[in-house]
């Protein structure tokens, strides 16, 4: 039982004598590894989503992962498709390189709120303004996770964190940055959309939308395609001795977080009906 | 990947900075990502017009940080690719550059030097980055460091800088100062050797079937520390496999001259005619400035009586110098700031340091007509200098500031100033 699957044809050994029949050629993605995410951490979410919809697909051959640095980097032990690490916040400008490169490949940048929306932001919309032609996953827990909870450029009022315990001070920190709303207006955006993943209703609606930037790449519209997923970071979401448990920082997500960000597409390309969010 | 093939325009005149883009595209440049800063922008033109005629992707990014990293991204396929900058930018390429050694992924950097600290405020040439780019980000490694003294050795080291970087899966450095980017000669005929380069089966778009592929530095700690070994290693390969040096009369020399780029040909100017006067002197030009012919120039310097080293910086290949020598004999430095040192006046150190004198290291020789030169002879301009340093400094302190920089200018070896 703990012995990792491994992927594609190789996984099913037959027994003596009964001759095998490849039923799906497709190579599966999911290395079976334990996860190094904390318990009730949405990336596993995304990773789950990902690594089942590129299986589906059978497109394990054709995605590259570009990933920076971050608690979402970790995606490289659980989905099994070529991958490039760049350092933190360069996502952007590496997957840039490899989409120009490699442009009969799907290039998915997933980075967290800071990787995308703080250090790497001026690389991220300068690749929406240039038409870029890459699907980006931004895993927004309105946190620093990797480093321990600091606030992020995302950072909602109500989120304690270590840098600012009461909340995020918007006498010295301004406000959250909506993304989504941010790079929605630029031309070369072809998708954003915004989910959550506090719920098995809301982790469907997110699996519709990165299905669809996904759909929208292979059907050939060019540009990016940027999905911002809400989530939390129950563990490190502890400022001003506030403690969640995984329940209970999802329901402060829908609460709280909610309130700041809308949910739901923001633009999508003509044609695409669009997907019912709560 | 080009859909035509290209040709280097030989026998045209040609620019310094046009030379690094000829270099690239004779390699089979596929993708070159850049930010437009003097003196580099005459490549950025040159490749943006050069690079999609012959079927590859020029593009133009939001900054520094973005084009290295890109470049990045299409090396991690398996891709030529190229960047480059000046000072400032190379500043902030050093992010991606220690990204790249780190992944191991083979690329080129353009650098062409300016002088000042910070943002200079003016665009005067110089030396003064090489350490910079010796020593470039975090972490134990460096890079191959080309120096070539002509547009032609440009666009051969930069052709061949490609690759140096596939052979040891390292980013190249291939690297000209400001006076070097703006010049303009003949280029002759040039032979890239033929070499046997490794197959790139890391590369990211191969196949998923065969084995999945994984580019990028940060791994586990454990590969981390192993391949900060494998680093080590491919610099001891380096060392012995392409380390570079130029020389002239250095056989029967008892003083031997060390200079690289512009300086070195300046410096053989000065050489020659020291040897009319009868000095016997000759010029040691490392073409590598890593890895530094350190045993070559150490040869040389156990029958020399002295050895002199004259760069358009305050000394950062001189710590190699010394190493190389290492105390065989005594070594003296010449240098200025910014500038290219005229040739008399790298003859005038040769005379002293063959007379037994010591060499002043520090001079300051403006051979164009410079604000110094009009602060020195013009009293208006001199006023609006001290006004300008004593918003910081206060009066006194502008007055030594101006004096000594001017004492240096009059002390320094040739006392008469014009254009050389």
């Amino acid at each position: 039982m703990t012995e990792p699957a491994t992927r594609g044809p190789e996984r099913y050994t037959p027994p003596e004598g009964v001759e095998a029949r490849k039923i799906s050629p497709q190579l599966d993605v999911h290395t079976g590894l334990p996860s190094s995410w904390c318990p009730g951490c949405g990336h596993g979410s995304v990773s789950q989503i990902l690594c089942d919809l590129v299986t589906e697909l059978d497109l394990a051959e054709r995605t590259i992962l570009a990933l920076g640095v971050g608690c979402g980097s970790t995606i490289a032990a659980q989905m099994e498709v070529n991958t490039v690490l760049s350092p933190h916040g360069r996502a952007s400008d590496t997957a840039t390189g490899v989409s120009r490169m490699a442009p009969d490949r799907i290039v998915v940048q997933y980075s967290g709120d800071g990787d995308a929306c703080g250090i790497g932001l001026a690389g991220l919309m300068h690749a929406c303004n240039r038409r870029e032609n890459f699907i980006v996953v931004i895993y927004n827990n309105n946190a620093y996770g990797m480093t321990g909870g600091q606030m992020g450029p995302t950072t909602t009022k109500e989120v304690p964190t270590t840098t600012f315990q009461g909340g995020r001070d918007e006498e010295v920190m301004g406000y959250p940055m909506d993304i989504i709303k941010t790079l929605a207006h630029f031309p070369g955006v072809v998708y954003a959309g915004r989910c959550a993943l506090t719920s098995g209703v809301r982790y469907r609606e997110a699996s519709r939308m990165i299905r669809r930037a996904f759909e929208i790449h292979l059907a050939g519209i060019k540009g990016m395609k940027v999905i911002d997923c809400l989530g939390n970071c129950n563990v490190n979401w502890k400022g001003g001795g506030v403690t969640f448990t995984p329940e209970s920082s999802n329901q402060f997500i829908e609460d709280q977080i909610m309130k700041y960000f809308e949910m739901g597409e923001a633009t999508v390309p003509e044609g695409y009906a669009p997907i019912r969010v709560r | 990947m080009s859909e035509q093939p290209f040709a280097p325009p030989i026998g045209k005149p040609t620019m310094g900075a046009h030379a690094m883009g000829i270099g690239a595209m004779v390699a089979g440049l596929d993708y070159f990502a850049g930010y437009p800063i003097t003196p580099q922008t005459e490549l950025l033109e040159y490749v943006a017009e050069a690079l999609p005629e012959h079927g590859g992707v020029f593009q133009q990014l939001g900054d520094e940080i973005s084009s290295v990293m890109a470049v990045f991204g299409a090396a991690a396929c398996g891709k030529r690719a190229m960047t480059a900058s000046v000072g400032p930018g190379l500043t902030l390429m050093i992010d991606g550059l220690t990204n790249a050694a780190g992944a191991e992924t083979p690329m080129v950097l353009g650098a062409l030097t300016r002088a000042h600290v910070g943002v200079s405020g003016g665009l005067y040439p110089a030396q003064s980055d090489i350490r910079m780019l010796r020593g470039l980000g975090n972490g134990d490694y460096q890079l191959p460091l080309f120096a070539p003294s002509t547009i032609t050795e440009t666009v051969q080291l930069t052709a061949e800088a490609f690759d140096v970087a596939d052979l040891y899966s390292i980013p190249a450095v291939v690297c000209i100062d400001g006076k070097m980017a703006n010049m303009i000669e003949t280029l002759q005929p040039f032979e890239v050797p033929e070499r046997e380069l490794p197959d790139k089966t890391w590369a990211l778009n191969r196949s998923l079937r065969e084995k999945r592929r994984v580019v990028g530095a940060a791994r586990t700690p454990e590969l981390d520390t192993m391949v900060c070994y494998e680093i080590q290693h491919k610099l001891e390969r380096m060392r012995a496999e392409e380390t570079r040096w130029d020389s002239y009369r250095c056989d029967d020399a008892e003083f031997v001259v060390v200079a690289y780029g512009i300086m070195a040909r300046i410096a053989k100017e000065a050489v020659k005619q020291a040897r009319e006067e009868g000095i016997r002197v000759g010029l040691f030009r490392p073409v590598t400035l890593f890895p530094f012919p350190e045993a070559a120039l150490g040869e040389f310097a156990s029958s020399a009586r002295e050895v002199l080293t004259v760069e358009i910086n305050f000394g950062q290949v001189l710590t190699d110098v010394r190493l190389a020598v290492a105390g065989r004999c005594p070594v003296q430095f010449f240098g200025q700031p910014a500038l290219a040192i005229p040739a008399r006046a790298v003859l005038e150190a040769i005379r002293r340091m063959a007379a037994g004198e010591p060499v002043e290291p520090r001079g300051f020789h403006d051979v164009h007509p410079t604000a110094f030169h009009l602060a020195d002879t013009h009293p208006p301009a001199r006023k609006q200098m001290l006004d300008q340093l004593a918003a910081r400094r206060g009066q006194e302190g502008a007055q030594a500031m101006l004096d000594n920089l001017l004492g240096i200018r009059k002390n320094t070896v040739i006392p008469e100033v014009g254009r050389d």
